[in-house]
């Protein structure tokens, strides 16, 4: 016991003082990792929803577009890859190793990008809660009890409660005195520790982990130790109790209940327009639900209104994917060579426009992808004859597209882009326009 | 998330339209069914990664298949919470069998698609009533 303390104090301040930031930067670190891992895949998913029309062309072009993927995201990629090795060194080596992967791995380019990448969170978390389990007692005590979000764990989290607590009435003579030390400690401690709000450990933990020398307990951690290396791909919650709040397991997860509710009522604020002026939770529910049911009722208008204008919705339509069919089928389905699959591709080409077109006018912010990836597949599949035409004719396609929606400018425009938009709009075509009749040169 | 948005914004307007298509091929527009083809596509969008639209996907299907069935099933009663909770429990789909941090997390992203459907339902409207 009393050789247990020095190494305690150790512990608790090289993990509160020297880790505690550095934990908090890794967490961060690999929060922004998370982040970027999801837009790159939406990003990445974007693309291969608009390559599906030729994903075959794509199959034999991979490992060009690998290249002018990182020739053309060349700065976010350093910056990412700059970003992760700055807070974790052990990331370098595995970015070194995604370096250095051949391209054939990677199969389809931008969803291989995030697929690869798709490692580094898990051997992140791996490296992290190895850094944490360093002082090897307290940790897997905080880890054990902490978690109540699955049951498993909690359960043997509340066994291990259960057992300190028999081998604390065994013990209890001993450690009365020790206890009170230990109350001492942890006082200093969170006096420190009270200004970052860094948490790592339980205090009911560290009482407990006094009592850890004992073979039993021991067996019972390294056992722990090796279900914690079987699954060290969860991230863990950490909790620690402020002076004078209950440290029982009960109200600990109680705590991080509560704590969680309130961030998602947090996210909820933000999302509801008219949400922030209001304080208290039962009445942001309120202002929750009745924005819900609003949503729901103007789809339920919207149905209406699109049913009874429905009978003309097929002419419509058909006017609609008519207006793009001209540019495809002159200027690159006679040279591709007519056949049945570039009829095919046309049909779903002419739709993909059309589609493009609604969501012009409703967001806006896909024409600055369509745009990027124009430009990147036009980059990156410049050996490859075949989708080069298509590349050209559908940027053709879309000058075209453009035009006639200046033509439906004024009645679009003035109904439904005003909200801010309008100072997007303008450069987009612009760019589309340059672009576009940059093309036209090359390909004359 | 500008891009999710996007992405759904694309994925659900070519489903639905798709499924106006097919609608107005078999004449058979009313505004329940226009209705329930933009929710069925707004949740086939979302997939099956969400309680929500597996809710709502699983309601929609078992009432095409028995509509009777529905209508006999008894209402779970549910002890509510606080008055709130169990308000917000009927409106999302699915929210009955979830707990409440769970039902939040589901409300955000409904509230999402829900505004994204909304606007994309907007603009098909005025394109086509031009």
């Amino acid at each position: 016991m009393n050789i247990a303390l020095p190494e305690m104090l150790h512990n608790n301040t090289t993990s509160n003082g020297g880790n505690g930031s550095s934990v908090l930067e890794r967490q961060r670190a690999r929060l922004k990792w998370h982040q970027e891992q999801v837009q790159q895949q939406e990003m990445s998913y974007f693309n291969g929803q608009n390559d599906q029309l030729m994903s075959s062309f794509h199959q034999t072009s991979e490992a060009q577009q690998f290249h002018g993927l990182i020739n053309v995201n060349d700065q976010s990629l350093n910056e990412l890859v700059t970003r992760a090795i700055k807070p974790d060194p052990c990331m370098e080596n595995n970015w070194g190793d995604f370096g250095t992967t051949d391209n054939n791995g990677f199969g389809y380019v931008p969803v291989g990008v995030g697929h690869g990448g798709m490692s580094h969170p898990t051997e992140m978390n791996y490296a992290i809660s190895r850094t944490t389990s360093c002082p090897p007692t307290m940790a897997d005590n905080a880890v054990s009890a902490v978690k109540p979000k699955e049951t498993m764990r909690s359960n043997r989290g509340s066994e291990n409660f259960k057992k300190r607590k028999a081998d604390k009435n065994q013990h209890l003579k001993e450690v009365a005195e020790e206890e009170t030390k230990d109350k001492k400690l942890k006082e200093c401690i969170e006096e420190g520790d009270d200004s970052s709000k860094v948490t790592t450990e339980k205090k009911s933990n560290k009482r407990s982990s006094n009592n850890s020398t004992n073979s039993k307990e021991n067996s019972d951690t390294s056992k722990e130790k090796s279900k914690i290396t079987d699954d060290k791909k969860l991230d863990y919650i950490h909790v620690r109790a402020r002076r004078g709040q209950a440290t029982d397991s009960h109200s600990l997860a109680e705590r991080v209940r509560r704590e969680k509710i309130s961030e998602r009522m947090r996210f909820l604020q933000d999302l509801v327009p008219g949400c922030n002026k209001i304080t208290g939770k039962a009445g942001m529910l309120d202002e929750i639900i009745n924005y819900v049911q609003s949503l729901q009722r103007q789809v339920e208008f919207l149905s209406m209104k699109l049913a009874a204008v429905n009978p003309r919705l097929d002419i419509d339509v058909d006017n609609f994917f008519n207006k793009d069919i001209f540019a495809t089928s002159t200027s690159t389905f006679s040279t591709v060579g007519a056949g049945t699959s570039s009829e095919m591709l046309s049909m779903a080409q002419r739709q993909f426009n059309s589609l493009q077109q609604i969501m012009s006018s409703s967001g806006l912010e896909m024409d600055i992808l369509n745009l990027n990836e124009l430009a990147l597949r036009r980059t990156t599949s410049a050996p490859v004859p075949v989708p080069e035409m298509f590349l050209d004719s559908s940027s053709i396609n879309q000058v075209q597209s453009f035009q006639t929606w200046d033509t439906d400018l004024d009645n679009m425009y003035a109904m439904e882009l005003q909200q801010g938009r309008s100072a997007q709009f303008f450069p987009h075509p612009c760019t589309g326009f340059a672009e576009a009749g940059h093309d036209l040169k090359m390909e004359m | 998330m500008t891009t999710r948005s996007s992405i759904i914004r694309t994925r659900f307007a070519y489903r639905f339209l798709r499924s106006l298509r097919k609608l107005n091929q078999k004449e058979k527009t009313n505004s329940r069914r226009v209705k329930y083809a933009a929710y069925v596509s707004m949740a086939s969008v979302v997939g099956s990664k969400r309680v929500w639209s597996r809710a709502v996907l699983s309601k929609i299907r078992n009432r095409s298949l028995n509509p009777n069935l529905v209508k006999k099933k008894k209402k779970k009663r549910r002890s509510s919470e606080e008055s709130g909770f169990g308000e917000l429990r009927k409106i999302v789909p699915g929210g009955q069998v979830m707990n409440f941090y769970n039902l939040l997390d589901e409300t955000a992203d409904y509230i999402n698609c829900l505004t994204s459907q909304v606007q994309v339902m907007k603009n098909i409207l005025n394109l086509l009533s031009t």
